[in-house]
């Protein structure tokens, strides 16, 4: 593909460090448009023998002109900034990132129900771990806090505790365990600190630790027993691990420089985008997105008031060893729709987390993967929903992305995976994010919130299906709907929906067509729509309608699960 | 371009590797000195327990002030089990005593914090060499020359010992009746593994080291267990050792070598891998290569794992694999003449 650069035009150059790809991706503005144009993919050269991320850069850049003809490098391969009039360079540079070792977290509050619990919550919006959190009311003794704190060897301390105007004695124990931790550990292994407790005590801890640590003051996560506020911690916790990052990474540091805004965590980034989405959709239900990463999947939902962000340690790279740490087989084995022993699915996971950029090279490989993300959306969806909150789990539309969606043999065998996966309930559309572009949308919004309106309606978003998923408790094989589909251009088609089956009707991608529903038992199409009639859009699947029952039901029978699986494989 | 890094296995290189403690500590080695696997290299201390000791409360002081001004040590002080920390001056003494060995962190407000309970760490070196650079209280380098095998897993063990590979059938799985009394204090040369009981047969004998192609996932937790260090060289499943590395290592029988079967840690380059150190002296090898024609590769995922091949053609556009899904591919060819295609992650350049 080669591209017709204009003069006078406005560019951007989005950088994704992965832990196993580096993407370079540029949006560029044409007649007060932006537009996606292409990406250059390379492997992460952030580790050994390597260990600069620029090689890996640089890498990507490259494959992004041969792509696009765009030229990006000059000749000692420094990139061009600004866009100069002959149309080379980008006028604007964002970074995002989510490789490299987890950031090890100790979390401290007071009461493990109150304040622990959400300075947990303030940790899962980043790919970090909890190695671990501590109660002051938990009944070990300070010394043996002191030593499990020591052991942990965290990067960072996140201190939570005590509601505004509340009691100061019990967080000023918490004052001599901070001051004694300082004094126990070698000095370059002190972790940076937050302070995000009763902000009375701001300043006593600020004196009493003095310049020992890097204190951060933000502002109290848990002001009211009631209520929450996240935002400024976790804005904080965002910037430490960035600064954590520049400091651990060669080449990161000459490239912020030069960054529109510094460079944030992929999920950061990511949350911001699904909050503006929440916020321009239908406030009855939730948007929801999901990133399926090789180390961590990011989960985020909004509503427009009500906004989640969780990243969960399972992805399908490295990852999987969080996963496997206490998976059972049957979880995984439920959706292989070919007979394996879980022994050697095992080692395939396992030689998967020493070559987490291995690329499943035949059919039965392609499954393995394919069941081991079924399974891992699965858990981490329950776990979403619980966390999530809220009554209404019905969420329009849900946003998938990751390389085990988009490296599929077809559009259908994606749409099943998000499928039995999410188990959405109701009316959704489900769009794939074939490029991975929503967490560079996320950073590029803060420099131009409407770099993500257009992007996000471009056609570098596919819409894979509106999908209906009524619920029913009628027996297997009982018919429970009728329903006519009418087409713009005035044709039907009718069908009739039994339990357990899953259904995909014709409607071209783009397409509107208005959907009625008669029920024949008791059914719930939708849990926020009290109706039968819908005007839908259609997706590269088309409309599909799945009355598979939540949760699905899996025989675990081998011979009654395998044609069942591989039937709802050949239903696209 | 497309660069990648290199898995080495070679008849004959030079290698430097760096030995670090995780805490400062004491070096007890010295430039140009010879050293063995097992040779201890430094010792540091590793931080101990805890232990806060009230003393206002154990010398019956209420004020803090003279409670502090009968303490008779000071924050760094070393203590050993017994000695006094502080005492009353009436006619009756009470007196607090160190309850072990340790060291004074800090005395604050009456309370004093001791660390007690240091574990020493030893430095082990892990491969047979020269010591090229000491990195005062934290580490050296170590360089010697010898064969070289580079493997993907490692039960984060060290070992040295006399490699036994003779009479191995390279296709045959490795199993309690592959081992006998002649075999106690080798370094075994094996296939695969799927039974624990050949893994506990190896620890009763006992073995020094097993070298193994593979070995089921399913025996991680046993195998961390294993008093001796097991390499795996190709990784999990039922994968026989593949022809290069099996030919390097066969022609070394009987021959000392050193497994520094570590964890392979990426962000440090720490990988698991084989030395046999020889009298000659080797070259250093680049460890990152630009991918081209003729290299030989090492495949390390199915269908095709474990096997070695020579690179045909490069093909830098995405085209649909077996699998049905597109990526840029090679077309690489085995010893016996068998074509692979494999995606460009699929594989190792080997050197």
């Amino acid at each position: 593909m080669s591209i017709e650069f204009i003069p006078d035009t406005s560019s951007v150059l989005a950088l994704d460090i992965g832990s196993v790809n580096t993407r370079a991706i540029l949006f560029f503005q044409t007649d007060d448009q932006f537009r996606f144009i292409a990406q250059g993919v390379s492997s992460t050269t952030l580790t050994a023998p390597l260990n600069n991320i620029s090689l890996g850069i640089i890498q990507a850049i490259t494959s992004l002109q041969t792509t696009t003809g765009a030229v990006l490098l000059d000749e000692k391969s420094h990139l061009i900034m600004p866009g100069q009039p002959d149309g080379a360079g980008v006028d604007q540079l964002v970074i995002t990132f989510s490789a490299g070792v987890p950031i090890r977290i100790v979390t401290l509050g007071l009461l493990r129900d109150v304040s622990l619990k959400t300075a947990n919550k303030v940790v899962s919006s980043v790919s970090g771990v909890i190695v671990k959190d501590i109660s002051l009311n938990d009944t070990s003794s300070f010394s043996n806090q002191l030593d499990q704190i020591q052991n942990a060897q965290p990067d960072l301390l996140l201190v939570a505790g005590g509601i505004e105007d509340g009691a100061l004695k019990p967080m000023q124990e918490l004052t001599l365990l901070l001051k004694a931790l300082v004094m126990v550990l070698p000095k370059d292994k002190v972790p940076e600190i937050i302070y995000a407790g009763n902000s009375s005590l701001a300043v006593m801890i600020k004196e009493s630790l003095k310049d020992s640590v890097e204190l951060h003051v933000v502002p109290n996560i848990r002001p009211e027993i009631e209520m929450e506020n996240l935002a400024p911690a976790r804005k904080k916790l965002a910037e430490i691990i960035t600064g954590i990052r520049i400091e651990q990474w060669a080449g990161l540091s000459a490239l912020s420089s030069i960054c529109a805004i510094p460079p944030a965590p992929v999920s950061v980034a990511y949350g911001r985008i699904l909050e503006f989405l929440g916020k321009s959709h239908d406030p009855s239900k939730g948007v929801l997105g999901v990133d399926l990463g090789a180390n961590s999947t990011i989960f985020a939902a909004s509503n427009g008031i009500h906004h989640d962000l969780r990243v969960y340690p399972h992805g399908m790279g490295e990852g999987l060893a969080g996963w496997l740490k206490d998976v059972n087989p049957e979880e995984v084995l439920d959706w292989m729709p070919q007979d394996a022993h879980w022994t050697e699915l095992l080692d395939y996971f396992h030689q998967k987390m020493i070559f987490p950029a291995s690329i499943p090279a035949n059919r039965s490989i392609l499954e393995y993967e394919q069941a081991a993300a079924r399974a891992i959306l699965r858990r981490d969806m329950f776990h979403f929903l619980q966390e999530w909150g809220l009554e209404n789990i019905a969420f329009e539309p849900i946003m998938v992305s990751g390389a085990v969606f988009s490296n599929t043999i077809s559009p259908w065998q994606t749409l099943l995976m998000v499928l039995d996966g999410l188990q959405p309930v109701g009316i959704s559309t489900i769009i794939l994010d074939q490029h991975g572009l929503t967490g560079s949308l996320g950073a590029m919004a803060e420099i131009n919130p409407l770099i993500p309106v257009q992007i996000l309606e471009s056609s570098a978003y596919i819409p894979l299906a509106t999908v209906v998923c009524p619920f029913s408790e009628e027996m297997f094989g009982t018919k429970i709907l009728k329903g006519v589909l009418e087409y713009e251009d005035g044709n039907y088609n009718r069908f009739e929906i039994a339990q357990g089956n899953l259904l995909q009707i014709p409607l071209s991608q783009g397409h509107k067509a208005n959907l009625q529903f008669e029920p024949l038992r008791r059914v719930m199409v939708d849990p926020v729509i009290p109706s039968y009639g819908f005007k839908v859009i259609g997706g590269q699947c088309g409309l599909v309608i799945d009355a598979r029952g939540r949760p699905i039901h899996i025989p675990r029978d081998a011979k009654a699960r395998i044609p069942l699986l591989k039937k709802w494989l050949a239903t696209g | 371009m497309t660069l990648t890094t290199v898995t080495h296995t070679l008849p004959l290189t030079l290698l430097r590797r760096n030995r670090m403690m995780p805490y400062s500590g004491r070096i007890v080695v010295h430039e140009s000195q010879h050293v063995k696997a097992t040779d201890t290299l430094g010792t540091c201390l590793l931080p101990g327990k805890h232990l806060q000791i009230d003393l206002c409360d154990e010398l019956g002081v209420k004020s803090v002030n003279k409670c502090m001004g009968l303490v008779e040590r000071k924050p760094g002080d070393a203590l050993t089990k017994g000695d006094v920390i502080a005492q009353t001056r009436s006619m009756v003494k009470r007196i607090v005593r160190a309850p072990s060995d340790g060291f004074v962190i800090a005395i604050n407000n009456g309370m004093l914090l001791l660390e007690v309970e240091n574990e020493t760490f030893e430095l082990k070196a892990g491969y047979t060499g020269i010591i090229h650079e000491i990195l005062p209280e934290l580490g050296v380098v170590i360089e010697t020359s010898g064969a070289l095998i580079q493997g993907v897993w490692g039960n984060n063990r060290i070992g040295q010992g006399i490699l036994a590979s003779s009479n191995q059938n390279p296709m045959l799985e490795f199993s309690r009746s592959s081992l006998d009394v002649s075999m106690r204090g080798c370094i075994w040369l094996g296939t695969y593994c799927v039974q624990e009981d050949a893994l506990i047969a190896a620890s009763e004998l006992p073995l020094r080291g097993l070298i193994l192609g593979s070995m089921s996932a399913e025996l991680i937790p046993v195998a961390m267990h294993m008093p001796f260090p097991i390499i795996l060289l190709e990784g999990f499943g039922m994968i026989a050792l593949n022809q290069m590395a099996y030919k390097l290592l066969t022609t070394h029988d009987k021959r000392e070598i050193c497994i520094n079967a570590s964890s392979w840690d990426k962000t440090k380059g720490d990988r698991p891998e084989i030395i046999i150190p020889l009298p000659t002296e080797g070259k250093a090898t680049d460890d990152v290569v630009e991918l081209a024609d003729d290299q030989t590769i090492h495949v390390t995922t199915m269908p095709y794992i474990g096997k070695i091949g020579v690179i045909k053609r490069i093909h830098p556009a995405s085209d649909l694999l077996p699998s049905q899904i597109r990526a840029p591919f090679v077309e690489a060819q085995t010893e016996v003449g068998e074509t692979m295609n494999l995606p460009l992650q699929n594989f190792e350049v080997m050197g």
